[in-house]
């Protein structure tokens, strides 16, 4: 059995992951992806330094016009732990077997 | 750190939960596009029939396929973003429904045209609201109020019907797109 991410398994950590994932292809902006997780600027912006710190996400910040944008997508490296994380989760959930 | 059964299972639900809010939100992206070119042509298709009644067949039919078309361009735009085969499935839907709703314009020989034009958009509003069921609840308000607000402009709006659907069924389509388009995510 593969081992708990402690960096992922954070509960608003592992939203984040479960949304960046989904996305297959382009980059969420942080207003849209603080909406979708339900986190505050100031949390959703902490999680998402820890996260880039572990390689998981690509943080990119320009402009749209005039407006500054922050954009954020899953990196390779995020992909793969968010999956081996969640088939570590479902593990557990098979050890315990069917219930009674 | 150690992980419980318990945990697991709520961390799992979590992460489908997303998912799924996160492909919702994917979808409603795509949709904006189909409900705004549909808006347009409706309402165009309604005032265009309320100016040149006797043309009401040909008008609506230029509408139908001008729509479905549409729906062909963007499937293939999308298939092309995402590196994907072109899923046409939602295209043969509607084809469906045209079908379906045209087979019985023809079987009501009586219907006038008013009724015709309430019939229509009460029926592809009654398939937006099972749509909705399945695939995101904003479907389902879209598809109630619209019929809602047919219902009550068909029975008291008088010799206006016609402009007066343009702006409700045309403008509920537009007014959702760019709703959808502002809270939509592309992928």
């Amino acid at each position: 059995m593969s081992g708990s991410n402690d960096i992922i398994h954070q509960a608003v950590r592992l939203r984040i992951m479960a949304s960046l994932n989904t996305l297959t292809g382009d980059a969420i902006e942080f207003t849209k992806l603080k909406s979708l997780v339900d986190a505050t600027d100031g949390n959703l912006g902490s999680h998402l330094d820890a996260l880039e710190r572990a390689g998981y996400v690509a943080i990119e910040k320009r402009f749209a016009g005039k407006k500054p944008q922050t954009r954020i997508k899953a990196t390779p490296s995020g992909r793969r732990a968010f999956a081996e994380h969640v088939a570590y989760l479902r593990e557990i959930l098979d050890q315990a077997g069917p219930a009674a | 750190m150690a992980i419980d059964q318990e945990n697991a299972a709520s961390s799992l639900n979590d992460v489908a939960r997303m998912e799924k809010r996160t492909l919702e939100l994917v979808r409603y992206s795509y949709a904006s596009g189909y409900q705004l070119l549909w808006g347009i042509l409706v309402a165009i298709g309604y005032v265009a029939q309320y100016l040149r009644p006797e043309s009401g067949i040909f008008i609506w039919a230029i509408v139908i396929v001008s729509g479905v078309l549409g729906g062909v361009v963007f499937r293939i735009g999308r298939a092309r973003s995402t590196g994907r085969p072109a899923d046409y499935r939602w295209v043969w839907g509607q084809l469906a429904v045209v079908a379906f709703g045209m087979l019985w314009t023809g079987v009501f020989t009586d219907a006038t045209p008013r009724q015709l034009s309430a019939l229509w958009p009460s029926f592809f509003m009654f398939w937006m609201v099972i749509f909705g069921i399945f695939f995101g609840r904003f479907y389902v308000m879209l598809g109630l109020i619209v019929t809602a607000l047919t219902t009550i402009v068909y029975l008291w709006s008088g010799d206006l019907f016609l402009p007066c659907m343009a702006v409700i069924v045309g403008g509920a389509l537009i007014a959702s797109g760019l709703y959808l388009r502002r809270i939509g995510l592309t992928q």
